[in-house]
């Protein structure tokens, strides 16, 4: 059965058209690679599944598995998609001040499992299971007590997106450039964490501009996002291509 | 009485005259045998070193523990402001209150004194039955601070009925003490505040002044401070919570006449419904304050479209080697925020609720004095659960 089914989707923003057609299906297990130059729409197809309110879909279907039933994703709140385990790791994650990493993690973490009928976890366990999951991206405890992302470095911020994914581990997670601006260390942290989070019951969309990354986490595909479609699909060898001839060969 | 008010630069967002219409009649004096019973009141929620409880203007030692090593307290007869006191150094709660005062009370913290814990004073009036009378009930307090003492203190006002208090609090912080002073007007109610808190620092002394308006039907604060001597350092932070037809105003004034003397405010505010708040900071830096560094922020989150906020900073400087900051910014919840919060299973309204609380204890957060930061957070927290965040609110998305 399907995870995610994207069909025929056109988007805009601001009144602008920026999808215009584009095609995906994502299966439990795998690991989906978008490319593509700037403003093709990479950001906001990952908004749009998040269920940014910016975004308008004007028409196609975004239809995602919920108990063994594909629900429209597009009817749904964005927190009632992120309690059915869409996650989405941000390109510039948002510095919230005065709101504790610790407190919001804890908060969100607890709305997931509520939904999931799990019983909440006292703060005391909590911060057992998360101080784990924060050896999996090599972060400090320290960043619990820290406003979330505020005054973190890119790198940090990048990580923290992770660290967030790790605690909340998502059926879908789809990470919107969390390669760029990180130097070579950051990048394996990160990618080490994706790769520990990975299984055959999850899926990860990975949306980025470097095939770099890609040596770190290997996609099952590779879609190329060009003028609002998906113009291409093949295997990590697309990306490799891609990096060494650009992607006009593709445009003409 | 209240006429000079008006048409005045420092009044000019807050008409009395609407507010506290009808006839006004002094806090009837309450015996110890009429006294209801204080529970219920509510009361600052913290550790404290002691209490002085006040209840409609007047001291009752009965509820009050002041028996603290190194304080005095003490009750002497108000003399009346003056003649050689310009009449316009005084302000309206001056005036207000040398007409229903009858005493001032007087508290002295001896040299090396150190108390962490707060010595709280508490304040409550209880207004009449009828709402088209106006129970006025003043206070006036001197407090002393000797050489390298360090203590703390908290303000708690609260009460009940349409009431008028008229708190002037005055504080001479001599050389080397540190102060840390809470004042927390947790009355929701009907009722009005008109307070009046002036501050004077020695060399080297140090105060951090939190002003938390979470609020009654008006308020207006008047906070001066006056840094003497070299090395005076003052922190004066404060939020204003409004909502439903809710008014305040608080109106700083910081003067820097010594050089390297430091000043540091940050007011915020949370405007809900049709509420309505002024902040007006002015800072002065004197000719000889040489070397001196003011910075004040002041940050208004409005949470429905129909509240208002006016923001007035005022800066004076007279001396040319200062460092000299001000900035003031009005805005709704940043959906972005919003957003980022939902994103991570958190729903829209608990989302709200966290975001404005980030941005209200902000403010908490700051205070230095444990035990002040921890009272000054359960405060909030109290305030702001019954707070309206609202369907109409401007941080709707885009």
């Amino acid at each position: 059965m399907n995870l995610l089914e994207i069909k025929d989707l056109q988007a805009s923003v601001d009144g602008k058209a920026v999808l215009k057609g584009l095609n995906l299906t994502i299966k439990p297990g795998e690991v989906h690679a978008i490319m593509g130059p700037n403003g093709s729409g990479k950001s906001t197809l990952s908004k749009i599944i998040a269920g940014h309110p910016a975004y308008e879909v004007t028409s196609g279907s975004v239809n995602y598995e919920v108990n063994f039933k594909m629900k429209d994703l597009l009817e749904m709140e964005p927190d009632e998609r992120a309690k059915e385990g869409v996650f989405l790791a941000f390109q510039y994650p948002i510095e919230v001040p005065g709101v504790s990493n610790e407190a919001f993690l804890r908060t969100s973490f607890n709305a997931i499992s509520k939904h999931q009928g799990a019983e909440e976890m006292s703060e005391e366990a909590f911060k057992k299971f998360v101080r784990k999951k924060m050896e999996l991206v090599s972060m400090d405890e320290k960043f619990m007590d820290r406003a979330v992302n505020t005054g973190f470095s890119g790198g940090e911020k990048k990580r923290n997106e992770i660290l967030q994914m790790a605690v909340l581990s998502p059926r879908l997670a789809i990470l919107d450039e969390t390669d760029s601006g990180l130097d070579i260390d950051a990048l394996r942290i990160v990618a080490d964490g994706v790769n520990k989070l990975k299984s055959k019951d999850n899926a990860i969309l990975l949306i980025t501009h470097y095939q770099r990354l890609l040596d770190y986490i290997v996609p099952d595909y590779v879609h190329v996002l060009a003028g609002g479609k998906i113009i291409e699909t093949g295997d990590k060898s697309l990306a490799l291509k891609l990096e060494d001839k650009g992607y006009d060969w593709l445009l003409q | 009485m209240l006429t000079e008010t008006r048409g005045t630069e420092r009044w000019k967002y807050t008409n009395l005259k609407s507010f506290l219409e009808g006839s006004w009649e002094l806090a009837e004096s309450l015996e110890a045998e009429d006294l209801p019973s204080r529970t219920r009141f509510s009361q600052y929620e913290g550790e404290k070193a002691g209490e002085i409880v006040l209840l409609n203007g007047r001291f009752i030692p009965g509820w009050s523990q002041t028996s603290i090593d190194g304080v005095t307290i003490r009750q002497k007869p108000l003399t009346k402001p003056q003649a050689s006191q310009a009449a316009n150094t005084l302000a309206a709660q001056d005036k207000i209150a040398s007409t229903f005062v009858s005493e001032i009370l007087e508290v002295e913290i001896a040299a090396k004194t150190v108390l962490k814990k707060p010595i709280v004073i508490t304040n409550y009036v209880i207004g009449g039955e009828s709402l088209s009378v106006l129970t006025v009930a003043s206070t006036q307090i001197e407090i002393k601070v000797e050489k390298l003492a360090e203590v703390a203190f908290v303000e708690y006002f609260n009460g009940e009925g349409r009431t008028l208090t008229v708190p002037v609090t005055s504080m001479q912080v001599a050389p080397g003490a540190r102060v840390s002073h809470l004042r927390v007007n947790a009355t929701r109610s009907e009722a009005a505040q008109l307070g009046m808190t002036r501050i004077t620092q020695a060399r080297d002394s140090f105060m951090e002044t939190y002003q938390l308006s979470l609020s009654g039907r008006l308020t207006r604060e008047d906070l001066e401070i006056r840094l003497m001597e070299p090395g005076a350092e003052a922190l004066l932070d404060g939020l204003y919570i409004v909502d439903g037809k809710r008014h305040s105003d608080h109106a700083t004034t910081v003067e820097h006449i010594a050089p390297q003397t430091l000043s540091s405010q940050l007011y915020k505010g949370i405007l809900a419904d049709d509420s309505r708040a002024v902040f007006n900071g002015r800072v002065r830096i004197h000719r000889d304050a040489q070397q001196s560094n003011a910075a004040q922020l002041n940050n208004n989150l409005l949470l429905s479209k129909r509240a208002e906020a006016d923001a007035k900073p005022e800066l004076e400087i007279d001396a040319d080697d200062v460092k000299a900051s001000h900035g003031a910014t009005i805005g709704q919840l940043d959906p972005e925020h919003i957003f980022y919060l939902r994103a991570r299973a958190i729903p829209e309204a608990q989302a709200k609720a966290m975001l404005a609380r980030g941005f209200a204890q902000d403010v908490a957060f700051r205070i230095r004095n444990e035990f002040l930061r921890e009272g000054a957070i359960r405060a909030v927290d109290k305030a702001l659960q019954s707070l309206n965040l609202g369907q109409d609110s401007g941080g709707s998305h885009a």
